[in-house]
């Protein structure tokens, strides 16, 4: 009897569990999934706290004022308002992060900035407000006259610390400007500051087009009253004549490795696209036709030659191979389509589209044929991609005069550069320096 | 003749008997309750036009009779978002009869075709209206008195049993807090190429995380996973519903998202 008690008490033991088991099991499983596809192009807030330092000359930006400018303009980030603040922390402990999280912040840079015997040492941090973690602390040093090229580095670390993006806060532009009847060719930050003029002269400058490795400009100059191509170095000044052939001489474009160059001549007449080494030698036709083939860029693996032509009647994009052969029609829409430029990915072309009078800058997938138009114009030119491919820099015409503007490669971040001149045009933009 | 000793013995199984009996059906409850296959609301729901309050045209009988006559069309599948916009407007049946009627007048004038594409643009942008109005509502202020006379409208209406209620409140606060979570996305950050990665998230009554998200499948990409993280913090409080029975599934919560897919 008792063994029948026992065995009736383990059946009811094992039953029980088995039950128990089940139970659990079942709740492990009913979590509920939900599935979110899809997203936008939500900025990150950033709260971009006034670094401790001491009061610089009047008109002079402070370092936070820098860095937010800097993430604003690239499109990724939305600084937010922080003169309000109760609490200005400069160093990790004095965080107040409900006060942080009530201006929504997501993320906040802090930092102190010290000048020694003209010695700048900035420390500064990048913290996760919601997860209240350093994702970056760093010490960035080096000569006071530098205050604004550490700014620009910090914000480049940021940048590419949250959207794993090299940032391009560092690295400088090209425009050709003209100012009481003079043209002159300068390199500026970024920001439009730390202006240098690197040629100038009473006849026109156009196409500048910066080496694959920072340190030289190419340009076309009419100070001999027809164009001609120089190369000049702006680390020395000194130029070399690249193209003073019959006719005109003009467009050049380096090619990914330096050694080369797409010029457009007029040597046979109409505008033709010629290939031709960095020394000036070997100069040989890419593509040779009864139509003008003008405005040569490469893609960056060297392989194909993107330009305009009007063979198809209008100005249109076409792309040929480096080695010559037959050029494909890439653009299609618009009533004439002009400046190619390509992204360094070679994914995306920018160029500028002609539709209803207006003149815009346009994005064009090159795999999928899928167009953007990311300006309204009317009078918009020169389109030149960031080195990151994240911007697009441009001319256009405000009030009669030339300026130049930034705007994010989704079309939603448009700035402005505020340099003084009487007109401002043709804007490159220089590659990353090591 | 029970012996004394058997006594005991039949005792004891009588109390195993029953412990046994009461488990059971307690599980059986609590299984059925899981178990139980919902009664998807599967109306015709052809929204042709913004539901009107005041539908005169419903109590002439002869209109019912025609639809009754009708021959059947293919019913679309109710979707979430019609499931919502149900729950909430209340007019379900008045909506329901009225378009019938316009739909046969329609039938009239229009060939089929044409019909068809007219619906499925109208669907489209009711759904999107409703959605809206839905999402700013109850984001808003839950406190809200039209919200309010929406559900009591909700209560007394729609929803045939408190199982239906409940998948329907349930599927709509799902949807309020997948798409809160969405437009926090910046999907620029994950690539071009399709990616999915999956959190996992505990949430206070009041819609405020517990802890962080826990990552349980990466994109491959770390600023891609930090920028969905950034997205589930940025998106607090989320849309949870006051019922706590219903709540009580939103506890704890796996998100999955797939930020390059097209909605």
């Amino acid at each position: 009897m008792k063994k029948y008690n026992l065995s009736m008490l383990k059946i009811f033991k094992a039953f029980i569990s088995l039950l128990l088991f089940s139970l659990i099991a079942k709740h492990a499983v009913a979590i509920e999934i939900i599935e979110i596809s899809g997203g936008g192009t939500k900025q990150i807030n950033i709260a971009v706290i006034p670094y401790k330092e001491a009061a610089t000359d009047k008109g002079n930006n402070l370092m936070h004022q820098i860095i937010a400018a800097d993430l604003y303009r690239s499109g990724f980030f939305r600084p937010l308002e922080v003169n309000g603040l109760i609490n200005k922390p400069s160093v990790l402990s004095e965080i107040n992060y409900p006060e942080m999280t009530a201006i929504e912040a997501q993320v906040m840079t802090l930092g102190q900035v010290v000048i020694n015997n003209n010695r700048l040492k900035v420390n500064w941090f990048l913290v996760d407000v919601s997860k209240k973690t350093i994702l970056t602390t760093m010490e960035f040093s080096g000569p006071a006259a530098q205050y604004r090229a550490i700014a620009h580095k910090i914000s480049d670390t940021i940048y590419e610390k949250l959207t794993g993006i090299p940032g391009v806060f560092s690295t400088k532009i090209s425009y050709i400007s003209k100012n009481k009847g003079r043209y002159s060719l300068n390199v500026a930050d970024v920001d439009g500051f730390n202006i240098q003029s690197v040629v100038s002269s009473p006849q026109p400058i156009i196409s500048a087009r910066w080496s694959p490795d920072a340190t030289k400009i190419a340009y076309v100059s009419f100070e001999k009253k027809k164009p001609i191509i120089y190369i000049q170095s702006l680390v020395t000044g000194q130029r070399t004549v690249l193209a003073n052939f019959k006719g005109n001489n003009s467009s050049p474009a380096w090619s990914p490795d330096g050694r080369r160059f797409a010029i457009v001549l007029t040597y046979n007449a109409n505008s033709q696209i010629y290939l031709i080494d960095a020394d000036g030698s070997n100069l040989k036709p890419l593509i040779q036709s009864t139509h003008i083939d003008t405005e040569p860029v490469w893609s960056p693996d060297g392989k194909s030659i993107y330009f305009t032509s009007d063979r198809g009647g209008r100005p249109q994009i076409y792309r040929v191979s480096s080695n010559g052969g037959e050029p494909q029609r890439l653009s299609f829409e618009g009533n004439q389509n002009l400046s190619p430029t390509v992204s360094p990915d070679g994914k995306m072309l920018s160029y500028v589209t002609q539709d209803e009078g207006r003149f815009r800058v346009a994005l064009h997938d090159i795999q999928t044929g899928q167009i953007m138009k990311i300006t309204d114009g009317p009078f918009d030119e020169a389109p030149k991609f960031s080195p990151n491919g994240r911007m697009i820099l441009y001319a256009h015409k405000v009030k009669g005069s030339g300026e130049l503007s930034t705007v994010s490669i989704d079309g939603v971040v448009h700035q402005s550069f505020n340099i003084q001149a009487e007109d401002i045009r043709e804007p490159a933009w220089g590659p990353f320096t090591k | 003749m029970i012996r004394p000793q058997e006594k005991v013995i039949a005792k004891r199984s009588a109390i195993y008997a029953v412990s046994v009996h009461i488990v059971l059906m307690f599980i059986m409850i609590v299984s059925f309750e899981w178990r139980i296959k919902l009664p998807q609301v599967a109306e015709v729901e052809l929204w042709d036009s913004i539901p009107q309050p005041n539908v005169k045209a419903l109590e002439a009988p002869e209109v019912e009779k025609k639809i009754e006559l009708e021959t059947p069309k293919p019913v679309p599948q109710p979707s979430k978002v019609e499931e919502i916009i149900r729950s909430l407007t209340g007019d379900k049946a008045d909506i329901s009869l009225k378009q019938k009627n316009e739909e046969e007048d329609r039938k009239k004038i229009e060939d089929q075709k044409k019909k068809d594409d007219l619906k499925k643009i109208q669907q489209e942008l009711l759904k999107q209206d409703q959605l809206a109005k839905l999402q700013q509502e109850l984001l808003q202020d839950k406190s809200n008195p039209s919200l309010n006379r929406h559900e009591n409208m909700k209560q007394q209406n729609t929803i045939p049993t408190e199982g239906g209620a409940k998948l329907g409140e349930m599927e709509k606060y799902k949807l309020l807090i997948q798409r809160k979570i969405q437009q926090n996305v910046n999907k620029q950050l994950c690539g071009t190429s399709p990616v999915e990665l999956q959190f996992e998230i505990g949430l206070m009554p009041t819609g405020e995380l517990i802890g962080n998200p826990k990552l349980l499948k990466s994109s491959g990409m770390p600023v891609c996973d930090e920028s969905v993280e950034r997205a589930i913090f940025q998106s607090q409080p989320l849309p949870v519903p006051t019922d706590t029975d219903l709540f009580s599934k939103f506890k704890n919560l796996k998100l999955n998202f797939r930020p390059n897919e097209k909605i």
